[in-house]
């Protein structure tokens, strides 16, 4: 059950800013981290017959990478709720990341095990992956907060200049 | 490129200037106001501005750059295309509610109206306009250049020579006539023509590619994963660090892109958001199968041994329409990427010029804005003059950097994308969100993601190996920002930002 989008975060303004100060800390270090690890990755053309020393590289990168993109899931999610937006959103725009997370931390086992090479994860998965956040976008636009052209009209003509409350809270 | 091919793309090509032509004509005539110039007088559709949307997001990077980008790197370059979309979301999400609320409400026409109406600080519109209008420069530079060598290339094959700097002035103009003239409704009505030839050509162009290989696509992949298991992987040959940066820059970026972002405020009412947000990802989904086909099938020719090694991996979308699509998809892609060159082109001279007459004056010179309104001036005329000044400056930056394979190149894609979203993301993806903002906190992140983006390019040894700088530089200034906010605006003197929707604008 989603909570009531309060616009101006006073219910969930702190906890919101936590949560992207955290992902974007969690998001840097997992950068920096599998930076130092993997080495710069020379482009396959031509060929250079560095692709196992690439694998190997990458299979020490990958656990940071996949921590990096956990923190992008905070980010977002945050970013969303700090917005006021309701949980369920929150919850689908951090579902990428975290499919993202997933295959940069087990990708290559995962198309090992299933027999199944990694672009099809990423075409298959990770590409669609904001669809569950369209279709809740789909339901909620513009139902949380946004005026309608009338009620934006009837805000300006008959309200006092910042004064106008009713466009704020969204439903409720 | 052979000569019934260069006689198609010719054909296609003074179609397509005399439809764009026709169109800055029309809107030209409803062009009245500086709000008809800069945004559309906010009476668009959805429909229109979800192309416009799309077709500003998807440059000539994304028809020349992408397909390249497989044939050299595998799949790492689909995390681009699998970010976009919760880009578009977190764009429409996040800023949707402030930004109608400024339209619906008060009638800005610019991004900084938003922005400014928060922080009150005009030293924060200063510094801001000056990283859009930076990023419009380096975009507008690259993109004239982009536009003269395509056109270049179907010249010569036809047996036309014409040199760079005489195609970069004629690019110009024409560019910089149909926007001037024509202001934002021409380029936005552009924007939709170009988009439609885009998504066409795109998918036109993926059905081309599957048919290249008698199991289609899938056996591309099998000739790529039988050469490099690394190619075809989750993360492609340059690692899943490369792909995260990729995903970060584009699903937070697009957050920070002025270009898209703007677009809400041009939109007739929010109802119409409903609509925008699928029409605009189904479009960019649709043009990146262009992407993907293109980059697939000519690393798997060469594998096969079909058509020879390319000599840069750019060329990999003019081999697979020479080699394996009928003059009628080669003509219609040219077009294409002359749209995705332009729609972006259009986009920023718009933007810029607004930048110039608008936030540029209005924050060195307070009151300004009350003073038009008093006069009841139509600021039209400085609109098109900024645009011509701007077009003029992208064309010299195009000229110089015709003549330069130095950092000048490198210069000029940084100061795009990632440094717009370096500098906005933090003002608009949290800023405008928060209870309390320090608009002290906020110059010194726009001024910090300035320089964590340009200096990496003038001192390569500061470049951060393996992740791409924009991912870096997005991220961290986001936590400066929410690091010096939460210290700077805790001050008992310090008041609580209006709430956007409750908007002082001057």
């Amino acid at each position: 059950m989603d909570s009531a989008p309060s616009r101006d975060g006073a219910d969930n303004g702190n906890g919101a800013a936590w949560c992207v100060g955290i992902g974007l800390l969690l998001l840097i270090g997992g950068l920096v981290v599998g930076a130092v690890l993997q080495p710069t990755a020379p482009a396959f053309l031509p060929k250079t017959g560095s692709i196992p020393l690439i694998k190997r590289a990458a299979s020490w990168a990958s656990p940071a990478a996949g921590a990096a993109a956990l923190g992008l899931a905070l980010v977002v999610a945050g970013m969303l709720r700090l917005a006021a937006l309701p949980k369920s959103l929150a919850y689908a725009a951090a579902l990428p990341p975290l499919v993202a997370a997933f295959l940069l931390a087990f990708g290559p086992s995962v198309s090992s095990l299933t027999g199944v090479e990694g672009v099809y994860w990423v075409l298959g998965l990770l590409w669609p992956s904001a669809i569950v956040l369209y279709v809740l976008a789909w339901k909620y636009f513009p139902a949380w907060g946004l005026p309608s052209a009338a009620e934006a009209a009837r805000a300006a003509s008959s309200a006092p200049r910042y004064q106008t409350h009713e466009m704020r809270g969204g439903p409720k | 490129m052979n000569t019934s091919l260069a006689r198609y793309a010719l054909g296609a090509l003074v179609v397509y200037v005399v439809l764009c032509a026709g169109i800055a004509w029309w809107s030209a005539r409803r062009t009245h106001s500086e709000s008809d110039f800069f945004v559309g007088g906010q009476r668009l559709g959805a429909f229109v501005s979800a192309l416009a949307m799309f077709a500003s997001t998807l440059s000539g990077f994304g028809f020349v750059g992408g397909p390249g980008l497989v044939y050299a790197h595998g799949v790492t370059s689909f995390w681009i295309i699998a970010a976009t979309p919760l880009g578009f979301a977190l764009g429409l999400l996040l800023l949707a509610r402030p930004l109608r609320a400024a339209a619906e409400r008060e009638r800005v026409i610019s991004l900084l109206d938003v922005v400014h109406a928060r922080f009150q600080s005009r030293p924060l519109r200063a510094i801001s306009a000056l990283a859009i209008l930076l990023g419009c420069i380096a975009y507008v530079g690259t993109q004239v250049l982009a536009l003269a060598v395509a056109v270049k290339l179907v010249l010569a094959t036809a047996g036309v020579g014409v040199s760079m700097p005489t195609l970069i002035v004629v690019t110009t103009v024409f560019l910089v006539a149909y926007c001037t003239f024509g202001g934002v409704l021409a380029s936005i009505y552009t924007d939709v023509l170009q988009g439609c030839i885009m998504v066409v050509a795109a998918v036109w162009v993926f059905i081309a590619a599957w048919q290249t290989f008698d199991g289609g696509l899938p056996r591309a992949i099998d000739i790529l994963a039988f050469d490099s298991e690394g190619a075809v992987g989750a993360f492609g040959v340059m690692g899943p660090l490369a792909a995260l940066s990729w995903f970060v820059i584009f699903a937070l970026g697009n957050v920070g892109q002025p270009q898209v972002v703007s677009k809400i405020l041009m939109l007739r009412s929010s109802q119409s958001l409903k609509s925008v947000l699928p029409m605009t990802t189904l479009a960019y989904t649709l043009s990146a199968l262009l992407w993907i086909g293109i980059g697939l099938a000519v690393r798997a020719a060469v594998l096969e041994g079909r058509i020879p090694a390319l000599r840069a991996a750019d060329d990999a979308a003019a081999t697979f329409l020479t080699a394996f699509a009928p003059p009628t998809l080669a003509a219609l892609v040219f077009v294409g990427l002359l749209s995705a060159i332009m729609s972006t082109a259009d986009a920023f001279l718009n933007l810029g010029a607004l930048t110039l007459t608008h936030d540029l004056p209005m924050a060195l010179t307070p009151g300004l804005r009350a003073r038009f309104k008093r006069s009841g001036k139509r600021r039209l005329w400085p609109a098109r003059g900024t645009t011509v000044l701007l077009g003029a400056a992208g064309a010299y930056v195009a000229l110089v950097a015709s003549r330069s394979s130095g950092p000048l190149i490198g210069l000029l894609g940084a100061l795009g994308w990632s440094m717009l979203a370096a500098t906005l993301v933090p003002l608009l993806a949290i800023g405008l969100q928060l209870k309390r903002v320090s608009s002290l906190a906020a110059v010194l992140s726009v001024a910090f993601g300035l320089v964590a983006n340009i200096l990496p390019e003038l001192l390569p040894q500061l470049r951060p190996g393996a992740i791409h700088t924009g991912a870096l530089s997005i991220t961290v200034t986001c936590l400066v920002f929410l690091s010096l906010n939460a210290v700077l605006a805790t001050s008992p003197s310090d008041r609580p930002a209006r709430d956007t929707a409750e908007l002082d604008l001057p």
